[in-house]
């Protein structure tokens, strides 16, 4: 019904098991954290990038971190149970 | 020259000498990549600041400077800043257009080669976006980089976030939350937000009419798309939570997004109201393309445009995001009493 949870989401989640969804989407999503993470650090001391140029990186790090922590905790809840 | 009149002075301060015109030790030609310059004109400022007093060097490097913060202000969509060159224009509207035509690239092949290489992509897309703008803020399309990027971020985000184990309601939460935050976060990059955004309510009557318009359009969206119920287990707890996921993580998130961020500063990129409206509208259509339905792509592509236009009318964006979320709830209500009589 809305752009984040279509028919097509709907497919793929109930056709993978988590640990598959997890170890291909969870990776690339952790990957490309890393990756912001990595350019919000240095991107200063290579450009002299001014704060505010960095800060738009702050609109895909923080979503990237709860997605994160929610992997971790599904896991965690996974091998608890 | 009359005796009474006293002969000219020179810059060097000589009496009686004609000015001596220096040749301009900076190029106008290559003032900058990019950098607008009208040589006509640019030889008048120059010469009237010789006329001044200033020497034909620092004059030049006076114009240049001048174009320099000039197209800085631009690509940050300075209001301030002068009307944007031609070239500087058309070179935002297609680096945009062609960011938009990759992420809807990204979901068609979707449906082609699996959901998760296409949000693989779409999360790369989203890094190189981000990068850029972090990298050169002052490339044409400016603020658009960054809300574009929001865009491709979503269906990554939609399919990393989403448990399977907890069911269908709580995938719209799961999701919401991180891209939520992220678009409250790109609000700090647009200057005043409460008017780029329409938040103040200026017409309520408008608003009411788009928000009762939510009704008629779930309905439809209903019968086109066919929908199956988001509640195992339908009680009033239920119902209500129900209502606050879809208005909040459906209606409201979609709306910020879209009409909010990216048709904000889709109308500066492609200096048109008109094609602002277009192509976010295409762009949040293209995001349907997973729903497995033509004709409610068609609807949403129909919703889109009635939103953003009404926005640019005067509708503020809590009406808009009302009304969307209105139709989801219609659409999620239907779905769940007829499931219930069956």
């Amino acid at each position: 019904m809305t752009t984040t949870v279509t028919h097509l989401t709907t497919r793929t989640l109930l056709s993978n098991s988590y640990d598959g969804l997890s170890t291909t989407i969870g990776i690339a999503v952790i990957g490309i954290l890393a990756l912001l993470l990595l350019v919000r650090e240095f991107a200063p001391l290579l450009r002299g990038s001014a704060p505010g140029d960095t800060r738009a990186l702050d609109m895909a790090i923080v979503p990237l971190l709860i997605v994160f922590a929610t992997i971790v905790i599904a896991r965690m809840a996974e091998l608890l149970a | 020259m009359s005796p009474g009149r006293p002969a000219p002075m020179s810059p060097d301060g000589q009496a009686g000498h004609k000015p001596r015109i220096r040749t301009a030790p900076v190029d106008p030609g290559k003032a900058g990549r990019g950098a607008r310059v009208n040589p006509g004109k640019d030889a008048a400022i120059e010469k009237a600041l010789r006329r001044a007093g200033v020497p034909s060097g620092r004059a030049w490097e006076l114009i240049k400077e001048r174009d320099r913060l000039t197209m800085a202000g631009e690509s940050r969509g300075d209001p301030a800043a002068p009307a944007t060159g031609v070239s500087t224009k058309r070179i935002g509207a297609v680096s945009a257009a062609s960011c938009g035509l990759a992420i809807a690239a990204a979901e068609l092949s979707g449906s082609v080669i699996g959901a998760i290489p296409g949000a693989i992509f779409d999360a790369a897309l989203a890094a190189l976006l981000l990068i850029l703008f972090a990298w050169r803020p002052q490339t044409a399309p400016g603020r658009m980089l960054p809300m574009l990027a929001l865009v491709a971020l979503i269906r990554p985000v939609s399919l990393a976030a989403a448990v399977p184990a907890v069911g269908p309601l709580a995938w719209y939460a799961l999701a919401g939350v991180p891209l939520i935050t992220g678009a409250v976060l790109a609000t700090r990059l647009v200057e005043d937000p409460s008017r780029e955004l329409h938040l103040r309510i200026e017409r309520p009557r408008l608003d009411a009419e788009m928000v009762a318009l939510g009704v008629p359009a779930g309905l439809v969206g209903y019968l086109l798309l066919g929908p199956t119920p988001l509640l195992a287990h339908a009680n009033a707890v239920g119902y209500f939570v129900m209502v606050a996921i879809l208005v909040v993580f459906g209606g409201m998130l979609e709306e910020l997004v879209f009409r909010g961020l990216v048709q904000s500063a889709a109308v500066r990129v492609f200096g048109g109201t008109g094609a602002g409206v277009i192509f976010t509208a295409a762009l949040g259509t293209a995001l349907y393309w997973g729903s497995g339905s033509i004709p409610y792509l068609f609807l949403m592509a129909l919703v889109g445009c009635a939103f953003g236009l009404a926005l640019l009318r005067g509708a503020s964006l809590w009406g808009i995001a009302l009304s969307h979320g209105l139709m989801l709830v219609t659409m999620a209500f239907l779905a769940q009493g007829l499931a219930r009589q069956v």
